[in-house]
C-alpha cells in the first residue's frame, strides 16, 4: 500500500505550468527520487506538498487521507518534515534550539503553563531533549550542540537540517537537494545516512537529487520530471537508460 | 576560562547556568535591595525609572529582538495602560484589580493591532503600528469623559492592599519586583515552545511554518504579550510621571523604546534591562553635566585666573540647555552604536567578559561572524 500519493497534482504561476499533471506514489519504506533539469517543477512538488502552494489541481493523500486542504503547520504533526534546498535553518539560535523546535508539533503546554513554567513543562522539556539527543547521536553532532548556527560551517548545516527534520518523528522525510554544496566526502555520508534513516529508523524518504551518484545509490525508484510532466519512472538504471530523458538534459 | 561540565539535560533548561552564576546574580539582587538605602532621594526616584523602562523594553524586545516584528507603537500601549489604570483607580478601584484590568486591555488591544502583522511584513507593519500609535494619541486627547484631554490626569500614589507607597523607596521596589516577575515570566516563555517558535518566525518563517507553528497564533500571542507588559509598565509609569496628559504618548516615546532594544542589544533579556540603564539615567546624567561643567569650570577660572575657560564652561552649559539637544545625543548615540556595536551593549558586555577570562589570549575575531549563506527567497 502506498503512504502518500499525488493525483493529476498542477499549480500554474501565471501562464506558467509549473507542475503539469503529475501523478506518483510512493511506497511505504522506499526511497524514491525526483530527477529532472533546472525548472522542472521539482521543489514546486515539495511546496506544494508542504502546503506552501495551493495546487491548481489534483490531489494529495497521505496514509489514506485527502491532504489537499490541510494548513501548513499542520502537515508536521501528520508526519511528513522536510529539508528545504538552501537551508533554512534558524540561524541565530544555537542548534539544539534548532532541533527543539523540530518537536513543536509534539508540545503539550500551553502558553499559561509555559508563563510559570510548571513542573510538566519541565518534564515535556525534558522529553523533547531526550528525543533530540537521538538524533544528535544518529548524526553525530554532538559537538555543534550549543553553537549558533550563523558559526557552523556549510556542511554542518546540512546535516543540522536533515536532523532537524527527523527530530519531528517523521513517517515521510522530503528531502531536497541533500547533497547541493557537499564535497565527495559529505556526499557519500549523506549516502549512508539516507540508507540508515530508511532501514533502520523505517521512515520514507521522498528525495528530490540531481547528484546521480546518490541518487542510483540509495533510490529504489526514480521519477524524471520536465517541464513540470512526467517523463519517465522506474529504478535508478532504466530512467538513466530512458531515452525521453537523455533527451531532456542533453537536448537534441 | 571557566567551563561548563554538563552532566544533565536540566542544567540547559535552569534558569542560571551553574552555581558561579546564581552567585553573581544573587550579588546583584542584594546590590540593587541596599542601593536605595545609600543613595539620595532624587536618585532612587531616578533608578526606579530604570526598571520602569526595563519592563518597556523587555515588551519590546519580546517583539522585535525575539519575534523580529518591529512596532513603532508601543507608546500607545504604555497610554492604554496608563490610562486604564488611572481611570480605573479613581472610580475607587482597589489597586491591584485596576492593574489587572490596564493589563487586560492592553492585552486585547494589542490582540487587535495583532491581526493585521498576521498579513504585513516589514516596514509595511512597522506604518500600521504607527498609524494605531497615532490614532490612540488622538483618542486620548479627544476621549475627555475618560481622560479628561489636555486638562490631564492626576494619578495618585499606590496603595496596595491599605500601604502606602508615596515615598520614592517604596515605590522603588515595587517597580523592581513587577521588573523581576516580568524577566522571571519572559524567561520562562523564552526556555518554552513559545519562546523557540518566536525566535524560529524571526529567522525563518517558512521553515517555522512547516515544522508545525502556526504563524497567525505566535505572532498575535507575541503582539498580545508585548502589549500586555507594556500595559503593567503602564499602570507603573502613570504612578511615576503622576499626571497624565495626551503628548506624553508621542511617538518620541516609541522611538525611545526602540532605541533602548537596539542600543541595549537586539535579541537578549539583558540588552532591555542594558538599554533601560542607559535610556533612563542619559537625561539626568545631562542634567548634571549641564550644572556641573560650567560651575566646575568658573571654579577653575577664578583659581587660576586663567578667564576664557569660565567662558567655554558657560558656552558648553548653555548648548546643553538647549532645547532639542538630548533628543540628539540619543540619535547620536543610536548611530554610533548600529555603526561600532551592533549587538549593542549586552554585545560589548559579553566581549568584555570574554577579554577578562581568557586573557591574555583574547582575539577580536572571535565575534566575527562567517558570511551567511544563500536563503531561498520568500515564498508568497
Amino acid at each position: 500500500m502506498s503512504l502518500f500519493s499525488a493525483e493529476n497534482l498542477s499549480i500554474n504561476f501565471g501562464g506558467i505550468k509549473a507542475v503539469d499533471g503529475v501523478t506518483f506514489d510512493v511506497a511505504k519504506g522506499e526511497v524514491f527520487t525526483i530527477i529532472g533539469p533546472n525548472g522542472a517543477g521539482k521543489t514546486t512538488i515539495f511546496n506544494l506538498m508542504s502546503r506552501i502552494y495551493e495546487p491548481s489541481g489534483g490531489r494529495l493523500t497521505f496514509d489514506g487521507r485527502d491532504i489537499t486542504g490541510v494548513p501548513p503547520h499542520r502537515i508536521a504533526a501528520l508526519g511528513i518534515a522536510r529539508t528545504f534546498q538552501n537551508i533554512e535553518l534558524f540561524e541565530h539560535a544555537t542548534l539544539l534550539q534548532n532541533l527543539l523546535l523540530a518537536r513543536h508539533a509534539h508540545k503539550r503546554s500551553n502558553f499559561f503553563s509555559e508563563l510559570l513554567f510548571l513542573p510538566s513543562v519541565r518534564r515535556m522539556e525534558m522529553e523533547h531533549r531526550e528525543a533530540v539527543e537521538k538524533a544528535i547521536d544518529f548524526l553525530d553532532l554532538q559537538q555543534y550542540r550549543d553553537s549558533l548556527i550563523v558559526n557552523l560551517p556549510y556542511g554542518v548545516r546540512k546535516v543540522t537540517e536533515l536532523a532537524r527534520a527527523l527530530c519531528t518523528d517523521p513517517r515521510l522525510l522530503l528531502l531536497d537537494e541533500p547533497s547541493s554544496g557537499l564535497n565527495v566526502e559529505e556526499t557519500e555520508d549523506m549516502a549512508f545516512w539516507i540508507q540508515d534513516i530508511k532501514n533502520l529508523l523505517g521512515v520514507t524518504v521522498l528525495m528530490v537529487e540531481h547528484d546521480m551518484s546518490l541518487v542510483s545509490a540509495v533510490s529504489d525508484r526514480v521519477m524524471a520530471l520536465n517541464y513540470g510532466r512526467p517523463i519517465a519512472t522506474g529504478t535508478p538504471a532504466e530512467v538513466q537508460a530512458d531515452p525521453e530523458v537523455v533527451r531532456a538534459y542533453l537536448g537534441g | 576560562m571557566r567551563f561548563q561540565f554538563k552532566t544533565s539535560y536540566d542544567q540547559d533548561i535552569r534558569i542560571f547556568r551553574d552555581k558561579v552564576d546564581a552567585f553573581w546574580y544573587g550579588l546583584l539582587a542584594v546590590l540593587v535591595l541596599v542601593l536605595p538605602l545609600l543613595m539620595d532621594e532624587y536618585y532612587v526616584g531616578e533608578t526606579a525609572w530604570v526598571f520602569i523602562y526595563g519592563i518597556c523594553g523587555v515588551s519590546l524586545m519580546v517583539l522585535v529582538g525575539y519575534t523580529g516584528l518591529v512596532s513603532l507603537g508601543h507608546a500607545a500601549f504604555l497610554g492604554i495602560g496608563a490610562y486604564a489604570h488611572a481611570f480605573f483607580i479613581m472610580h475607587g478601584m482597589p489597586w491591584i484589580v485596576a492593574m489587572v484590568l490596564a493589563v487586560a486591555i492592553t492585552t486585547a488591544c494589542g490582540l487587535i493591532v495583532g491581526l493585521p502583522a498576521l498579513r504585513m511584513t516589514g516596514i509595511y507593519l512597522t506604518i500600521a503600528t504607527l498609524a494605531f500609535s497615532v490614532i490612540i494619541q488622538e483618542i486620548f486627547s479627544r476621549w475627555e469623559s475618560v481622560t479628561h484631554g489636555f486638562a490631564g490626569m492626576k494619578v495618585d500614589k499606590p496603595v496596595i492592599f491599605g500601604v502606602e507607597f508615596a515615598s520614592d523607596h517604596s515605590f522603588y521596589y515595587l517597580c523592581l519586583f513587577f521588573l523581576v516577575i516580568v524577566l522571571w515570566g519572559t524567561r520562562n516563555l523564552l526556555r518554552s515552545p513559545t519562546g523557540r517558535a518566536w525566535i524560529a518566525i524571526r529567522d525563518s518563517e517558512i521553515a517555522a511554518q512547516s515544522m508545525g507553528v502556526n504563524l497567525a497564533i505566535y505572532k498575535s500571542i507575541a503582539f498580545a504579550y508585548s502589549a500586555g507588559v507594556m500595559g503593567l509598565a503602564g499602570a507603573l509609569f502613570a504612578h511615576k510621571i503622576a499626571y497624565l496628559a495626551p503628548d506624553i504618548f508621542t511617538i518620541l516615546l516609541s522611538i525611545q523604546f526602540l532605541l533602548l532594544v537596539i542600543v541595549g542589544g537586539l535579541g537578549s533579556l539583558h540588552g532591555a534591562v542594558f538599554g533601560a540603564i542607559f535610556v533612563a539615567l542619559l537625561p539626568p546624567l545631562i542634567a548634571i553635566l549641564r550644572d556641573s561643567i560650567p560651575d566646575s569650570l568658573t571654579a577653575f577660572a577664578t583659581s587660576t585666573g586663567l578667564t576664557p575657560i569660565g567662558s567655554i564652561g558657560a558656552a558648553i552649559g548653555a548648548f546643553l540647555s538647549k532645547p532639542g539637544v538630548e533628543a540628539g545625543i540619543f540619535g547620536l548615540i543610536l548611530v554610533l552604536v548600529i555603526l561600532l556595536e551592533p549587538h549593542g551593549m549586552y554585545g560589548r558586555w559579553l566581549k568584555i567578559k570574554l577579554f577578562f577570562s581568557t586573557f591574555p589570549m583574547y582575539k577580536a575575531s572571535t565575534f566575527r561572524r562567517q558570511k551567511s549563506y544563500m536563503r531561498s527567497e520568500r515564498l508568497r
